[in-house]
């Protein structure tokens, strides 16, 4: 922890803190959509629900920042009253570990669509896994689960890594991100 | 959101949550009706010690009555099972999904129920101040977490206005995430500039790890007693009932 800047963990705080709004939005809208298509149908959503670990792993660059951001974000839902709660934050930790995972596996260094994309993936393997063991999901019938962690892969690694990505990017045309490792990465590249 | 002057809320923010979780794990190794059904009514006294008035929980309770419904609909239609009671379309109930389908929607009202208990009950500093004292949260953390918290009400209505000004601009999105992009690049543009503004402010402020405090939260034999009491009540629910 000694090793961040003051300003890194700032930014990664807001930025968890405005997923975890974004994130309360995303759930009003999710329970009348997954109430007609059930589980399966409702699962393309699934990614938003991730993008926090992604999107500050990537500006940030260090060790712990996909998980903490994810619990951050999941806390943020529990304060602001978000219906999932205390379970927010428990899926919270299981999607942040999966992402803390993936990053972990390519040693904290290739910060590319492919890592990303990656951390949003095993994001969703945790999620699968509190899923099975507290929501129940081992109960329904192995299509059905087979179809929703399939979909939710998919839309871990599109809505979550890669929209993660696509979002970092454009914010560093922006000029914003100029002092981070993001910023820095890219300016490489530009030279 | 709010402290009041229940026992609950006097109690130490970090022994309630660790109690409260410990029920929930409680919950989440059981897989017997009646035992969660003993643990849901043991939540349910939590929530009535809260110190909220009646009417208040209410309100607050008649959202997640949906999501009960959504919870248990979406195990009795798409559970596995054997025995079938009725089918249309894609839906199929049966037995066992019926049965799965209290089973999960009981538990999730459950954790419902203690959530609301420890949000109504729970000041976020105070509970950011005892994971510095209790849980040995890094400080710095802590504080960038109580800095962003201030936060929410802004990003908000951040939100409120860039939607209001798209409208007034009769801009609209064929695709859901063009209305996700629209709405988040702002947000998180107008974030970002902010928080570099804070942390300059904090560092020039001699922001550092090693600080004194105003208040530090202790952990009291009442949190202790807390704790004892109901970890046992609800561990013999979860082995005798």
């Amino acid at each position: 922890m000694n090793s961040w800047k003051m300003k890194e963990i700032i930014v990664m705080m807001m930025l968890a803190v405005a997923c975890g709004v974004l994130y309360l939005g995303w759930s009003t809208l999710w329970l009348p959509i997954s109430a007609i298509f059930g589980p399966v149908g409702a699962n393309w959503m699934f990614g938003i629900w991730v993008i926090a670990s992604p999107l500050v792993a990537y500006i940030i660059q260090k060790p712990g920042a996909a998980l903490i951001a994810e619990v951050v974000a999941a806390a943020v839902e529990l304060f602001t009253g978000s219906h999932f709660g205390l379970s927010a934050l428990l899926i919270g930790l299981a999607q942040g570990i999966g992402a803390e995972v993936a990053f972990l596996l390519v040693g904290y260094r290739n910060f590319n669509t492919f890592t990303l994309m990656l951390s949003g993936m095993f994001a969703a393997v945790g999620s699968m896994v509190y899923s099975l063991v507290v929501n129940g999901f081992a109960y329904y019938t192995t299509t059905t689960l087979l179809l929703t962690f399939s979909l939710q892969l998919v839309s871990g690694a599109l809505l979550g890594g890669l929209l993660a990505k696509i979002i970092v990017d454009s914010l560093v045309k922006t000029g914003t991100l100029n002092g981070y490792a993001v910023g820095r990465q890219q300016k490489r590249r530009a030279a | 959101m709010q402290e009041n002057n229940s026992l609950l809320a006097r109690l130490n923010p970090a022994v309630k949550l660790g109690t409260l979780v410990y029920v929930m794990l409680l919950l989440i190794t059981t897989s017997r009706l009646p035992v969660t059904v003993a643990l849901l009514l043991f939540a349910a006294v939590g929530v009535a010690c809260s110190g909220w008035k009646l009417s208040t929980l209410v309100f607050r309770l008649v959202p997640y009555t949906v999501l009960f419904l959504l919870t248990f609909w979406m195990m009795a239609a798409f559970g596995k099972g054997e025995t079938e009671l009725w089918a249309f379309g894609w839906f199929r109930i049966t037995e066992e999904s019926l049965a799965h389908a209290w089973l999960v929607a009981t538990r999730m009202l459950a954790f419902v129920l203690l959530s609301i208990t420890f949000v109504a009950t729970t000041d976020p500093t105070r509970f950011v101040m005892s994971l510095i004292h209790q849980c040995r949260l890094p400080v710095r953390l802590a504080y960038g977490f109580l800095a962003g918290l201030r936060f929410i009400p802004i990003f908000r209505q951040a939100i409120r206005t860039i939607r209001q000004a798209r409208r007034i601009r009769q801009q609209r999105s064929i695709w859901p995430w063009q209305t996700f992009f629209a709405i988040s690049l702002p947000l998180f543009t107008t974030s970002i500039i902010r928080s570099e503004r804070i942390a300059i402010a904090m560092e020039a402020r001699q922001f550092q790890p090693d600080r004194t405090y105003y208040v530090r939260p202790v952990v009291t034999r009442v949190d202790g007693l807390f704790f004892g009491l109901v970890c046992s009540i609800t561990t013999s629910l979860r082995l005798f009932v």
